[in-house]
């Protein structure tokens, strides 16, 4: 692990980058983002990972231009999103940690009608675009609802669709599992995973290790006060579960018992990250020996 | 909570005055007060009232917290009206006028969901004070949990007994301190986060569109026909005051229906 920041190279198609920021609270709190540039594509879905105080939201909120940085770049669809941010949050969907903050209107489709009202939109338009939002997410039910009276699950759902309601280019989500039931956390899978499909990119803090594999594209790791310690796809940085652990991380179950195999019998099958993935490894392995 | 429950009535409500049109509804309202304003017979001002609590037991209200809520101006006026007043007579019709405005402003606000009420007042105040009270909506009900959950922290602690009572309200007192603390930091992150969905110096807020024209022109046409009754008692009470007792007696016989009608409707499987 180092501190030394490398810098990776501008590609056409990229959306965001965040190039050694530093922050420094009013406590006096210090996170310095450095090590690697954290770079998302159009179309790719990225998760930052790392332990608490580790810096995560301090990361998404600079793309976001709610923290201006003291030193460093940080570009978001081509400007620096603390200075320019009118330019680009049309085209930014967010769904922040305390979704029970986001929900700002006294109605679940007001809410989601939220952003194309503030930006003018013909009325029938907004009714459409709130309906596909409700849709997409799964919650047309809830059109009518109070959000006070909804689970934390249901208000996650109605932040996300705020978030998807003007289909942007950038999806920040900051711990979107958090408090979602098994089959709401696969919904949403399915929903980033649509998002990039459709050329949307989608970068994403979260602490649930496991569900990694199954969503992300790319990953960055951090080490507690910031420093950005590993990159690459889900294979690539948890085959480095030492490393991970040594960064207070837990690597996904599946990466461990891989990891143990391998240290048990060099002859076991790479790791393989998802369920599927490890039985079906695992079976091929069984029939070599 | 009372809000709780005033928010659930207007949100989830589904009777004749829930579907009528805000903007019908405050119209009314207005007239209402109108009414309550212009009148100097204490009787008139009975027949209002007694008018108002039958809406409240038609529209299948909660009959109790409506006529608590009303009654708490009532105990305040009583205090400055036999205090300050010459005569029985005068501080009862202080007493009754500030009961039966606050009765039609609780009719409203059971019916209505707030920032249904506050939205045209956003459209003609500056942006800064509209757009505060239409967010003091959502924080109400985010402070609530939180001075709610802290509270139940406090008592899960035995932070609050009924054996030690100055303590448990220095422990009340000290929530409340965390929950304005909370409110500012609250305000900070609500604000960043309107930014972040496309706020821009003034929300914008659509009008709820009609579900029945004719349903709105009745409500209003109710409110104007007893405020046309106490303007008339008011301009001609000198041949008008002896039949007092006439509007009095009829709104009480409309609250008997409405009430008996009530009771059938929930006798009903």
């Amino acid at each position: 692990m180092t501190h030394a920041h490398t810098h990776s190279p501008v590609g056409p198609e990229e959306v965001a980058r965040v190039s050694c920021v530093r922050h420094r609270y009013e406590d006096g709190t210090e996170v310095s983002l450095c090590g690697l540039d954290v770079v998302a594509s159009r179309g790719q879905r990225v998760a930052v990972l790392g332990p608490n105080g580790s810096g995560k939201t301090t990361l998404l909120y600079h793309l976001l231009g709610l923290l201006r940085s003291e030193e460093g770049v940080v570009r978001v669809l081509g400007v620096d999103p603390a200075r320019e941010w009118k330019q680009v949050r049309k085209r930014i969907g967010v769904v922040l940690q305390n979704v029970d903050e986001q929900i700002l209107a006294p109605s679940v489709a007001d809410d989601v009608a939220f952003s194309p009202r503030q930006y003018g939109l013909p009325e029938d338009e907004v009714r459409d675009m709130v309906e596909a939002a409700l849709r997409r997410v799964g919650i047309e039910h809830l059109a009518t609802r109070v959000p006070h009276n909804l689970s934390g699950g249901e208000k996650r759902k109605v932040a996300l669709a705020g978030a998807l309601v003007m289909r942007p280019e950038l999806l920040v989500l900051d711990e979107p599992f958090e408090g979602l039931d098994p089959a709401s956390r696969d919904e949403l899978i399915g929903i980033i995973g649509e998002h990039a499909k459709e050329g949307g990119t989608v970068i994403m803090s979260t602490h649930d290790i496991d569900t990694v594999p199954e969503f992300a594209d790319y990953c960055y790791v951090l080490a507690r006060g910031g420093a950005i310690v590993l990159e690459g796809s889900p294979e690539q940085v948890f085959a480095h579960v030492d490393a991970l652990a040594s960064g207070n991380i837990r690597p996904p179950l599946l990466a461990e018992m891989f990891h143990r195999l391998a240290e048990l019998d060099p002859g076991a099958p790479p790791p393989a990250l998802t369920v599927n993935a490890a039985a079906e490894a695992l079976i091929r392995w069984k029939a070599e020996v | 909570m009372d809000i709780t429950r005033i928010d659930y009535s207007a949100t989830h409500g589904k009777s004749a005055l829930h579907r009528a049109v805000p903007s019908a509804k405050l119209a009314a309202f207005a007239l209402v007060l109108t009414a309550v304003v212009a009148s100097t017979n204490v009787l008139v001002v009975t027949a209002l009232a007694l008018t108002l609590i039958g809406v409240a037991a038609a529209l299948s209200l909660p009959l109790r917290p409506v006529l608590a809520l009303s009654a708490y101006p009532g105990i305040f006026a009583a205090l400055f009206a036999f205090a300050a007043s010459a005569d029985l007579l005068s501080a009862s019709l202080i007493v009754a006028k500030a009961v039966t405005a606050a009765l039609a402003a609780v009719l409203l606000m059971f019916t209505t969901p707030y920032p249904q009420v506050f939205a045209p007042i956003q459209k003609v105040v500056p942006p800064v004070i509209g757009d505060a009270i239409l967010m003091t909506y959502r924080s109400l009900f985010l402070l609530l949990e939180k001075f709610g959950s802290t509270l139940t922290a406090a008592r899960l602690r035995a932070g609050l007994t009924g054996r030690r009572p100055v303590r448990s309200a220095a422990t009340i007192a000290r929530t409340l301190g965390a929950v304005l603390l909370y409110s500012m930091d609250l305000s900070q992150r609500t604000h960043d986060v309107m930014l972040l969905r496309g706020y821009d110096g003034r929300l914008a807020v659509t009008a709820q569109p009609s579900t029945s024209r004719s349903l709105d022109l009745v409500v209003v046409t109710i409110a104007a026909s007893l405020c046309t009754v106490a303007i008339a008692w008011r301009v001609w009470w000198p041949v008008l005051n002896p039949y007092s007792w006439i509007p009095t007696l009829a709104a009480a016989a409309v609250l008997a229906v409405c009430l008996l009608a009530r009771a059938l409707r929930k006798e009903r499987p």
